[in-house]
């Protein structure tokens, strides 16, 4: 069995010599690359990971938004139109009264206007037939001469208003 | 020509013996700690030149981990041993065919051994690491070693140690002998495979380079280079493979 060993040129000396350059060369590596690679490619998982849903997160947001916004542009609308249309009819109601109003004024200030010439126009006749019957018996006077007695004078002044 | 399956011994030093191959195995040791400490000296949000380069292999080998064991915490444990052994053994595999390797030495005479003649014989200064099966034997112990050690931590010492010593029944008890043989077994295989992979490759090489020194050879390279990262990987996935195992309770 050695003689094995020597002809393969086994040395436990170098064997030894090799692991323990091999354990070295592990320990070494493992403090100086595999343990702050690792933990950096960890680290940059994480913030990939994180940046990733935070993007999610925000488009979600952003969605959010977008359809508050719409909906808001369409309450509004509805709001505006609603308004409009009462606003509208306020209006309209408004136009409609005053019309009414005006319309009502108008009657009276035309009824007013229609008595007050009725008014004059009987006044005026009254006056005109007084004024008449006041000629008349003048001319009776001057015909007749002024000897008309009171009686008289009425009953010309009677008879030409009658004929009038 | 000739080709040694053992590693030339260049020194010695405070009793160890410096063969080449461990020679190639500490430069490549010192070339991954290197770009190691310049690519996370200076870690950036958004990375650039050779921190993304690492960061590239590190997370396609996480990945892979994760992947086997489908478990995250499982592959925080695993994923240093695994990926240490991916990347040592392909940088091995590749530097071993850098020009340089193998081609620079010197002569010495030899007094004994294997290839003691008395005549001079070149000793190349650098060898591909995994051409040595001490390197490989090295990688393989320390592979099933981890691989007890995380089955243990896992699911505790009595209940590990029935996979292998289990007298509940014959059946059972039969299994335990197979099982333990086959952590052997896996030593051996792993072994045997890195090194007969790569040790063939330089086999080849130099029996094409001797044969037809330009341009013939380039292919055989490009088939080296795929060798050598599908060897890094068998490794690495087996041992990924044998850990998953390990840790999961029959």
């Amino acid at each position: 069995m050695p003689e094995i060993f020597t002809k393969l040129g086994i040395d436990y000396k170098l064997i030894i010599a090799q692991a323990v350059n091999f354990i070295l060369l592990l320990v070494i590596l493992q403090r100086l690359a595999y343990k702050p690679v690792l933990k950096m490619l960890k680290e940059r998982t994480d913030k990939i990971d994180k940046s990733i849903k935070q993007a999610q997160k925000i488009e979600e947001e952003l969605k959010n938004t977008e359809e508050m916004k719409i909906a808001e542009i369409k309450k509004g609308k509805e709001e505006y139109q609603k308004t409009t249309k009462k606003a509208q009819e306020i209006a309209e109601r408004k136009s409609q009264e005053a019309m009414e109003r005006t319309r009502i004024k108008t009657q009276e200030i035309v009824e007013n206007a229609k008595m007050e010439i009725r008014n004059e126009k009987e006044k005026s006749v009254k006056d005109a037939k007084k004024e008449i019957a006041d000629i008349s018996i003048l001319i009776a006077k001057k015909i007749i001469g002024n000897n008309l007695n009171e009686k008289e004078q009425k009953k010309i002044a009677d008879d030409v208003l009658r004929k009038i | 020509m000739h080709v040694s399956i053992t590693p030339e011994i260049i020194t010695n030093l405070l009793g160890i013996p410096i063969s080449n191959t461990l020679i190639a195995s500490l430069i490549a040791t010192a070339i991954l700690v290197v770009i190691a400490y310049f690519a996370t000296r200076d870690m950036k949000e958004v990375p650039t030149g050779i921190q993304n380069l690492f960061e590239i292999i590190i997370e396609a080998l996480f990945n892979m981990v994760d992947s086997v064991t489908g478990d995250r915490k499982q592959t925080y444990q695993f994923f240093p041993l695994v990926a240490t052994i991916f990347i040592f053994i392909i940088l091995s595999n590749w530097l071993g065919l850098v020009p340089g390797f193998g081609s620079l030495g010197f002569y010495e005479t030899a007094k004994e051994g294997v290839h003691g003649n008395g005549h001079a014989v070149f000793v190349p200064l650098l060898r591909s690491a995994n051409s040595d099966l001490n390197t490989t034997l090295a990688l393989a112990v320390v592979s099933v070693m981890a691989t007890q050690i995380f089955g243990i931590m896992a699911l505790g010492v009595l209940k590990y140690g029935k996979k292998f010593i289990n007298f509940s029944s014959p059946i059972t008890f039969f299994v335990g002998i197979l099982e333990l043989v086959s952590e052997v077994a896996k030593m051996v295989s792993f072994s045997f495979r890195l090194f007969g992979n790569v040790f063939a490759g330089e086999v080849l090489l130099v029996v094409i380079m001797t044969l037809a020194p330009f341009i013939a050879p380039l292919p055989f390279f490009g088939l080296e280079l795929f060798v050598g990262f599908v060897q890094a990987l068998v490794f690495a996935m087996l041992t990924l493979v044998f850990l998953k195992m390990a840790v999961t309770a029959h």
